[in-house]
């Protein structure tokens, strides 16, 4: 077959009816337990993986689950065995992709292994997606007739990817030098027409040769906007061809610079690096091919070279607002937190009226805890693009940072109604409503989330926490468990094997309660996750979405708050939860002062919010632990604070030392000896814990306290193995507070497990 | 879904189900015919019907071919059940998928499946064979054993394929089609001694024939699916071989070895099933009504007739170009549409987008070159040689009808295709 072929389908419904199509089928397939081959055809990565993924999403609310096969750096597989591993496919909907990789253990490429074995998933009634690229469709049908003749059906998803994934959208002055402006799409078809007659009708002599060429990159750059990449491809590469011939490099680089593009569209980045080196060296004085370089590495993460090539383009253009905006994100990444400002509000005097810099300044600074800058910043991008979700996301972040949450639901709902896709937002939203006692919009939030990914765990696990306080334990088991097939991420089981533990000890099933817990511990062999799930973290997941406009500072983001010390977290929420002989924390206090601001003064939310930032500038910042108030001559009370200050900063060895301060200051005071045991179990010294746990409860006199001291024991018996005494303590801890006023304070804290805490 | 019920539909749903392509119409346990089991005009395999129940001397070897999706699968079990074979014959069917390697595949594959699946089929309904044979088996068996072992220098166990007979035929079949290298050692034994083979074929056969007093006839599907150069070397180069098991045998070939010079020979043995004729080749304004019903027919004993608009199904049947699998893939792409949209009767615009739907699959797959042939071929109906026709007729691109002379026509979604 040669490499033309018609690409341009009759009656392209859009793209949503077209992954319906696909889903009928399997509904039905699913419904019947009848096979199902079908063929997906794309040709970029970026459609590719948004179809796959609305798909999934879609499968999911079947019951059944999505197993892939695809080439991610894997070794290649022997589908078929790999399909036959699965013992039970009745549940189970394969993806195939990149058929390349697949051979069969005697070699055989895929279209013969198909080929030879297509009736094995008639036989087995195998329900089963075939994603080809527009080559791999042409080549299947060729060297795989009989498995192409029982195809089920074939949708075509060779739509362009959107805007936001495709950085050469707003590169689009790359094309300027090369003449082919970006036309409408009809321009673009009668330009093609044009071109490929004008090709035809060229004589085949040496003279033409240029101008051949001219007409192949032409071509080439015209089907890569048409989103033909495959078409584009060919003429590009033939252009590439000629322009060896002309030996004409500044042509030459033309041609990689388009080719890159075209490989950027295709999702094949290392390619298009390549290609763009190719075009530097050829013509290094050639401006755009920079800042284009700079944003592929960039998304490799490759920060030093991203940052190199976007100096370079602005050494070409100073006032190149892309390459401003892309060497901000890569300093961000990188955590020079002050060029990154520069750089991005360099982007945003150039050009003011562009929201995104807006959204990646106010990331950048809410990184750098200077809330009331972040949010001057996102309401300042909001009012320049009000139909953007993402600075709404960011000043939810802020103000549920600031525990300021009704605020906060404010603005998620502003951007679930912008985008009512995203389902972490909707999470969000549900976590706001949640800690302002508005359950029942944190249970629609949580449906709202889970209709929109079904896949996601945690807002299952989270409507199950709504579950337990209103005792309906037996559904949030079902919900815990939904929520364990859905998670991957070993720190997300872990807490929710605790969770689920929790609710089976309410049950008062202590086997299945312990039977949970052991399985968070297999997971998490060191305990690291445990103590976190343990000690209630205000966990430092974020979001994958977001919390900027941009992928490149969502990572950024992302990647400080996983950074962040998990034991940094879970001193400062253990110290919320138990250590209730203290007084609250800066942010209690702060929290009063806020709520006593806003019900006596009436004053208006923007006011409370500015009040709440000023004190928090002056408050002692939880990233900086030692700048504690003085404290001259302290008394227990004040040191049990400061070993909670020193315990949330992770100096354990001076939280340790000021505890035991405390107790010498105080040994009657049952609160120093449970938090020094805390620290010890911490440290791993669980005998000397466990000794001083034991001493505490000697000393306590409310039931309350020592149920929560017995949790602990708990908890240190268990990180110490000895399941049995654990079992007993929480069975103590229970009797003690039969209201499970513990164990709801403790579920409150947990939600926080899937939150930025910045 | 463990067991198919074949019922008529009555919405949507069951209509999907129904339409099932490569529905397996396997016929009820009393020889009855499957209830969706429709018969064609002037069908052809009357004929091998006929020429099985005629009179012979050595059982008769019949070839059996068509193209891919016009129902051959379907009429090899309707001849398993028709009453008449099954009282001359004692009669099995069976996939050589399931017993070789369908790519690699060689004629003493093929006769090994035979041997094998005659004997596990006998034993598996608790037939008997006698001791003595099965003590000739076994010896039989374990030289071969001895042999295979003394090739690869001593006894490697993961090439053991069992010491009885039982074993070998049970473990044989699995070893040919998933090991080459056992493959390859098994072969090179068998063809030293190719006429022991066809020994045990012929005793197995004898056996099962003097218990039952029927000749035992295989039909052997899937065999038209290995590539035209390892069918002509299995049924042209080593024609007289395949002759030789003393049963009766049917083989299903492709279209191409059937049309091929070498199979000249053999032709008076072979009989094709060609594709439903809607109408006269070089009219394309008169249909043939036996066809057209034959269709209709085919989407009625599936379907309730009021789930579809009477003129929706003519096109529907227009567009299928009178081969099933595409009758039936027309009205599953119909149904969805009907279905996603709510409506009460599949209407003509449902099948339209099916056709357009169809025809986008073929959009991409087919080059210029292939249009321009296809634009000929729609011309004159002529079945001219040219290097895209086999792939062609294979992708169903082309079909090919056998009314009076032979002539082909394109698939009729493709129409709008060639004529942009």
């Amino acid at each position: 077959m040669s490499e033309f072929n018609h690409t341009v389908s009759d009656n392209l419904e859009p793209l949503d009816v077209r992954v319906d199509m696909l889903f009928c089928e399997l509904e039905l397939a699913v419904k019947w337990e009848r096979p199902s081959l079908l063929f997906a055809i794309y040709s970029s990565e970026y459609v590719q993986e948004d179809v796959a993924s609305l798909l999934e999403n879609e499968i999911a609310g079947l019951g059944q689950r999505v197993v892939r096969f695809d080439s991610n750096g894997k070794e290649p597989t022997d589908l078929i065995t790999g399909i036959t591993n699965y013992s039970d496919t009745t549940n189970v909907v394969f993806f195939v992709k990149d058929l390349h990789w697949v051979h069969n253990k005697n070699g055989l490429n895929a279209y013969s292994v198909l080929n030879e074995n297509y009736q094995f998933f008639i036989d087995n009634q195998i329900q089963i997606v075939f994603w080809l690229t527009e080559e791999e469709a042409v080549e299947f049908a060729s060297s795989a007739p009989d498995c192409w003749n029982y195809r089920h059906k074939v949708i075509e998803f060779v739509d362009q990817p959107k805007a936001e994934q495709l950085l050469q959208h707003t590169l689009e002055a790359v094309w300027l030098s090369t003449g082919e402006q970006n036309d409408l799409a009809e321009d673009t078809d009668e330009s093609i027409f044009l071109r490929e007659s004008q090709l035809n009708d060229l004589p085949e002599s040496e003279e033409a040769t240029s101008m051949r060429g001219r007409l192949l990159l032409s071509l080439g750059i015209l089907y890569w906007r048409r989103g033909n990449y495959n078409q584009a491809d060919y003429y590009l590469k033939t252009a590439l061809e000629v322009a060896l011939v002309l030996q004409d490099k500044w042509f030459e680089a033309e041609c990689f610079k388009a080719y890159a593009l075209v490989k950027t569209s295709q999702g094949q980045l290392e390619e298009a690096i390549n290609a763009y080196q190719q075009s530097i060296r050829l013509a290094p004085e050639q401006r755009f091919p920079w800042n284009s370089l700079g944003y592929l590495y960039a998304n490799l993460d490759q920060n030093q070279d991203a940052m190199e090539a976007f100096r370079k383009a602005l050494e070409q253009n100073p006032d190149d607002l892309v390459s401003w905006k892309g060497l901000g994100n890569a300093y961000l990444q990188l955590k020079d937190f002050g060029q990154a400002l520069t750089a991005y509000q360099k982007a945003i005097d150039l050009a003011p009226e562009f929201a995104d810099s807006y959204i990646s300044l106010g990331n950048a600074l809410f990184k750098m805890d200077r809330y009331r800058d972040a949010i001057e910043t996102f309401k300042k991008a909001t009012e320049v693009d009000s139909h953007t979700p993402d600075p709404w996301v960011g000043l939810g972040y802020i103000y549920r940072k600031l525990n300021c949450n009704e605020i906060a639901a404010d603005a998620f709902l502003q951007a679930v109604g912008l985008d009512v896709s995203d389902a972490r937002v909707w999470n969000e939203l549900g976590n706001a409503h949640y800690l302002t006692d508005n359950f029942e919009g944190a249970i629609e939030a949580y449906q709202e989330a889970i209709k929109a990914d079904r896949n996601f765990g945690w807002p299952f696990s989270n409507l199950a926490l709504i579950y337990c306080q209103r005792n309906m334990y037996e559904e949030a088991v079902l919900l815990y468990k939904r929520s364990l097939t859905m998670f991957t991420n070993a720190r997300d089981k872990v807490i929710t094997w605790h969770r689920l533990g929790d609710v089976y000890r309410q049950l008062n099933d202590y086997e299945k309660a312990l039977d949970a817990y052991k399985q968070a511990d297999r997971i998490d062999l060191d305990y690291s996750l445990t103590n976190d799930a343990l000690t209630f973290t205000a966990d430092n997941r974020l979001p994958k979405t977001n919390i900027s406009g941009s992928a490149d500072t969502q990572n950024n983001c992302q990647d400080d708050t996983h950074r962040k010390p998990a034991i940094v977290a879970l001193g400062k929420v253990s110290n919320s939860e138990y250590q209730v002989s203290i007084e609250p924390s800066w942010e209690k206090k702060f929290d009063r002062c806020s709520e006593g601001a806003r019900n006596e003064n009436n004053k208006s939310s923007e006011e409370v919010i500015s009040d709440q930032v000023k004190r928090e500038c002056e408050a002692p910042t939880m990233a900086e632990p030692f700048a504690i108030p003085q404290m001259r001559a302290p008394g227990s009370k004040e040191l049990n604070e400061l070993g909670h200050f020193y315990f949330e900063a992770g100096e354990y060895e001076k939280a340790r030392l000021t505890f035991i301060n405390a107790i010498e200051l105080d040994p009657g005071n049952g609160w120093s000896y449970s938090n020094l045991a805390l620290v010890h179990s911490l440290m791993d010294n669980l005998q000397e814990a466990i000794t001083l746990y034991k001493k505490s409860l000697d000393l306590l006199k409310n039931d309350q306290e020592k149920a929560i001291t017995w949790f602990r024991l708990g908890n240190a018996y268990r990180q110490n193995n000895d399941y049995r005494r654990a079992a007993a303590a929480y069975r103590q801890a229970d009797e003690l507070d039969p209201e499970n006023a513990l164990s709801l304070k403790r579920s409150n804290f947990e939600l926080l497990s899937n939150i930025s805490i910045g | 879904m463990n067991k198919f019920e074949y019922t008529l539909a009555t919405d949507y749903d069951r209509a999907w189900l129904n339409f099932e392509l490569d529905l397996p119409l396997k016929p009820g346990k009393d020889g009855s015919s499957n209830p969706f089991y429709v018969n064609r005009p002037g069908n052809p395999i009357v004929e091998l019907v006929d020429a099985l129940l005629a009179p012979f001397y050595r059982p008769p070897k019949f070839f059996f071919s068509g193209h891919r999706g016009c129902g051959k699968s379907t009429e090899l079990l309707h001849v398993l059940s028709n009453p008449s074979i099954q009282k001359k014959f004692w009669p099995i069917n069976f996939s050589i998928r399931e017993e070789a390697d369908i790519i690699d595949l060689d004629f003493r594959d093929i006769l090994l499946a035979v041997g094998g699946r005659m004997f596990r089929e006998y034993r598996k309904i608790g037939g008997e064979l006698p001791d003595q044979l099965i003590k000739e088996l076994n010896s039989w068996s374990g030289r071969i054993e001895k042999e295979i072992q003394t090739v690869l220098s001593g006894p490697v166990r993961e090439y053991e394929i069992g010491a009885n007979i039982d074993a070998f035929f049970a473990n044989a079949g699995v070893k040919m089609k998933l090991e080459p290298a056992t493959r390859v050692e098994l072969r090179q034994v068998i063809e030293k001694d190719i006429t022991g083979l066809i020994s045990v074929i012929n005793n197995i056969a004898a056996a099962i024939y003097i218990k039952e007093m029927r000749i035992p006839l295989i039909l052997i599907d899937d065999l038209d699916k290995p590539e035209l150069e390892k069918a002509r070397a299995i049924f042209h180069d080593r024609r007289e071989i395949m002759m030789q098991p003393n049963c009766a045998i049917v083989y299903t070939v492709s279209s191409a070895l059937f049309y091929s010079k070498e199979f000249d020979a053999i032709r008076d043995q072979a009989i094709f099933l060609p594709n439903i004729n809607l109408k006269m080749p070089h009219a394309s304004d008169e249909g043939n009504e036996e066809g057209l019903d034959t269709l209709r027919r085919f989407v009625h004993q599936r379907m309730d007739p009021g789930l579809i608009d009477s003129q929706a199904l003519e096109n529907a049947i227009e567009y299928s170009g009178g081969v099933f699998r595409e009758m039936a893939r027309v009205m599953r792409t119909a149904i969805g549409r009907a279905r996603r949209r709510n409506a009460t009767q599949i209407e003509i615009s449902d099948v339209e987008w099916a056709a357009t739907e169809i025809r986008n699959e073929y959009r991409r797959i087919l080059d210029k070159n292939d249009l321009q042939f296809l634009r000929k071929i729609n011309e004159h109906h002529r079945l001219e040689y040219n290097d895209r026709l086999r792939p062609l007729l294979q992708l169903l691109a082309i079909l090919e009808y056998r009314n009076g002379d032979n002539w082909c026509d394109v698939h009729p979604v493709l129409r709008k295709i060639i004529d942009e």
